[in-house]
């Protein structure tokens, strides 16, 4: 059986809008909606799929390949877990949530840079409304204001390449940059800046502080986690896939992702409050993977932007919870939680360790294996500013992370559940979905060369990609 | 000459949402922002003396010159995306009014 | 000092991508007109060329519309379309969800003069049936499915402004707006499932110019039309409606 991918974004846009008329169940059709989406994605096949009939450089087409298929995969499990789990706080936006479920969908399917602007705002407006329910109204209108400017520079710059192109379709405008890209660094720009709003680039991020730094159990892995991982999948389809960047202007642009990266693990470092941790940190992570895109290791930034989605995933669902059961996120306050909450506790660790990137998690090899590769291309500046931040990440992660498992002489229980046991079904699903993340990552951390395979067979004939070399636990330079 | 006004009316905006804090005003800018925008658009896929791209009993033939269809149509849709998100933000203005009682985000900020 | 800072930041911007991206007197980087990928939709020729198109003659074609512009909304890039109707879609909930649900009505704190009460019943039904044409004709003028809906939402608030309180109708166009909105979508895996592709022009086309022309497009801009009018006489109405609590 082969199902055509538009069936992601049909099925929850035509159960939000018929949602509207059945009030009572609304919870049932966010449930069922995304359970639906991830079964569907199973029986998606590779190809090409037209709209309407009409021939790829006139009408929309979607582009599956092994990139889309994998992050669409990812993205439904993580969103079909997430609506279970809170489908008492999603109440009020079943709607919104099943519109922003096929907007993410539409984004990563799309082979039509318009389309993708129409996505990337539907997109948006769904985020802002999730974000306003934490009814911190003003955060919200900050986070819509900086969607609406970055938007509008994506527009600008689309609009400047079709002027310099005539064309909208992704794989043509690729195949005509590539026979002509002189002119085009302007909009290119354009484009990125507009889109470094979302993935939460440095100078364009002031609004995650205020959205994220309040984040519950779900604004927190919806827009930290979800949001932040498919935004950077397009960006990764966009700037190995689509565009061809001038040197000058990559030089540019990874400058401003080595500032996020540098600013960001300074400002984690920084903080006492787990969430804010998190969330400098995820901006942090986002200037490495915008690094890595750009460089040209597109395998490697696949894996990585994967891998943190579930991570950050994991991590920012357990400290809403923590919040909803301690009332608080400073980290002083929070010594010895994970002993009462030792399996709660062992998810969050496994997720922190592997966004760090220490041994046995599947962040170890993602860094070893960028700093190879950078080593292998005679560049020393890079690996060196990667080494030392990572190193960084690495100290106020552990710190955070043996703080809450207090490992000191004095031994203190504080007796608070992360999830109160009367919630039995919260509790055993919360405990499910973490626990099996956390091992992925450990499973993927022991087996690196499968994961690697995996990202080489997704990114490996994508055009801009160098040859990089993988290591894994086979050692050395292998394939 | 077109392309040139609607830059700046597009970056007058811009520079209106960046300084401004005051909710209405902000929302006025990002109006002036789009409008400038889809100017824009559509100033590209203009030319002297071609025809609208409609088939009328006038203009029977498709062998006629016409002006670029296709940025008019990109701009429709931008238009209306622009229409939704003024709806949003007006909803957030009367949000936030309900809840701190003024519109200026610096003071709202500061109350915090 | 800030704002000027800012300002000088923003005339920058305006002169270099002014000056590197669109000032282009020797058409270096201007992909001339005949080049552009729009050049197939002018001829209709995006699955072969079916040769000069004529107005009030030519038949079978694989868009039948007299509006280029509506062709390429409605037909050729459908898909966006739908996105469009989702933004609008995800506003009316934005403002419904920011706006506390339904509220009590505010009314007017003015008595409507009978002028205004008397004109705006008289002047109401004229507006609904201009919107009505705007849509019913957007595949042969301008116009279409959005501009009608909007005067369709302006002929509601005509009937606001003569001190007419909505009361049970927006349950009505709580139902109308999910039902066209499904239908649209329906109507796109209709063409999946009988035709081969999502958003498929599955009726004929007619003979360009004629109001039963151009296959499945007067449909779907009236289903466009409808949605578009109820969801912003919803929104309208959310802004005329106050919380209970407050």
């Amino acid at each position: 059986m082969q199902m055509n991918p538009v069936l992601t974004i049909a099925l929850p846009l035509i159960l939000a809008f018929t949602k509207i008329m059945y009030r009572r169940i609304a919870n049932l059709f966010l449930v069922l909606g995304s359970l639906l989406n991830v079964l569907v994605v199973f029986f998606i096949k590779e190809g090409q799929y037209l709209m309407g009939g009409y021939a790829p450089p006139f009408g929309i087409v979607l582009q599956v390949d092994a990139y889309a298929l994998y992050s669409l995969l990812v993205l439904n499990v993580l969103f079909a877990a997430l609506t279970i789990l809170v489908t008492k706080k999603a109440e009020n936006l079943t709607s919104s949530s099943l519109i922003a479920l096929a907007a993410l969908n539409g984004l990563i399917l799309t082979g039509d840079l318009f389309n993708l602007f129409v996505f990337l705002e539907i997109a948006a407006i769904a985020a802002i409304i999730i974000a306003s329910s934490s009814k911190r109204y003003h955060h919200a209108f900050h986070y819509m204001v900086a969607s609406i400017i970055g938007s509008t520079f994506y527009l600008l710059g689309l609009i400047l390449l079709y002027k310099q192109y005539g064309t909208l379709n992704m794989a043509k405008m690729h195949e005509l940059m590539l026979a002509s890209p002189g002119g085009s660094s302007v909009a290119v720009i354009l484009i990125f800046v507009g889109l470094a709003v979302e993935v939460k680039l440095m100078p364009f991020s002031g609004w995650v502080k205020g959205v994220l730094k309040n984040a519950d159990e779900w604004i927190g892995p919806m827009i930290g986690a979800i949001y932040g991982g498919a935004m950077m999948i397009v960006m990764g389809r966009l700037f190995t896939d689509v565009f061809v960047v001038s040197p000058k202007v990559t030089l540019l642009l990874s400058i401003l992702a080595l500032v996020t990266l540098v600013g960001g693990e300074a400002a984690a470092y920084d903080s006492e409050k787990m969430r804010e941790i998190l969330l400098y940190s995820g901006v942090a992570q986002s200037g490495l993977e915008i690094l890595l895109i750009l460089n040209g290791y597109a395998a490697l930034s696949f894996i990585l932007i994967l891998s943190n989605m579930m991570a950050k995933y994991v991590m920012f669902l357990l400290s809403g919870y923590i919040v909803n059961a301690a009332g608080t996120d400073v980290l002083g306050d929070l010594k010895g939680l994970f002993r009462s909450n030792p399996f709660l506790g062992f998810a969050f660790t496994a997720a922190g360790l592997s966004l760090a990137g220490l041994p046995l998690f599947v962040g170890f090899f993602i860094k070893l294996n960028i700093l190879y590769n950078l080593m292998m291309s005679h560049s020393y500046w890079l690996p060196a500013i990667i080494l030392i931040t990572s190193l960084v990440e690495g100290i106020y992660m552990l710190r955070m992370i043996l703080g809450l498992w207090q490992t000191g002489l004095e031994v203190q229980e504080t007796g608070i559940q992360i999830i109160s046991p009367s919630n039995i079904k919260t509790k055993y699903a919360v405990h499910a979905i973490t626990l099996i993340l956390s091992l992925a990552m450990v499973v993927f951390g022991l087996m690196p060369d499968y994961a690697l395979d995996l990202a080489q067979k997704a990114r490996g004939n994508a055009v801009a990609d160098k040859p990089a070399m993988m290591i894994g636990m086979k050692g050395g330079p292998g394939q | 000459m077109m392309e040139l006004l609607s830059l700046s009316l597009l970056f007058l905006g811009m520079y209106g949402l960046i300084t401004k804090h005051h909710v209405l005003k902000m929302i006025v800018s990002m109006n002036v922002m789009e409008i400038g925008l889809n100017l824009f658009i559509t100033s590209l896929g203009y030319q002297e003396s071609h025809l609208a791209p409609i088939l009328s009993s006038k203009f029977p033939s498709s062998a006629l010159n016409f002006v670029d269809p296709l940025p008019q149509s990109l701009v429709l849709t931008s238009i209306v995306i622009g229409v939704g998100t003024t709806a949003v933000a007006l909803a957030f203005a009367k949000k936030i009014y309900m809840d701190y009682g003024t519109l200026d985000l610096e003071k709202i900020e500061g109350r915090l | 000092m800030k704002r000027i800072l800012i300002l000088g930041l923003m005339a920058i911007l305006v002169m270099g991508i002014y000056n590197y991206a669109v000032y282009d007197p020797y058409q270096k980087t201007t992909m001339p007109f005949e080049e552009r990928d729009s050049q197939a939709y002018l001829s209709r020729s995006v699955n072969g060329d079916p040769g000069e198109v004529v107005y009030g003659k030519s038949t079978n074609l694989e868009n039948g519309a007299a509006n280029t512009v509506a062709a390429i909304v409605v037909d050729y890039r459908s898909f966006d379309t739908l996105g469009e109707v989702t933004v609008l879609f995800i506003s009316s909930l934005g403002v419904a969800f920011l706006s506390g649900g339904f509220g009590k009505t505010i009314r007017l704190k003015h008595k409507p003069s009978f002028l205004l009460q008397y004109g705006a019943r008289f002047v109401f039904g004229i507006i609904l049936v201009f919107g009505a044409y705007m849509f019913l004709h957007g595949h042969l003028t301008p116009g279409g499915g959005f501009p009608g809906g909007a005067i369709i939402a302006a002929s509601a608030l005509v009937l606001y402004l003569g001190g007419e309180s909505s009361g049970e109708k927006m349950k009505a166009f709580k139902i109308l707006e999910g039902a066209a909105g499904s239908l649209y979508v329906l109507s796109g895996i209709v063409g999946l499932y009988f035709a081969g592709f999502f958003m498929q022009n599955v009726l004929p086309s007619g003979i360009v110019g004629h109001l039963f022309s151009a296959g499945i497009m007067p449909v779907i801009y009236i289903l466009i039309g409808l949605k578009v009018g109820s969801e912003l006489t919803g929104i309208l109405d959310y802004f005329m409606r106050e919380e209970v609590s407050s």
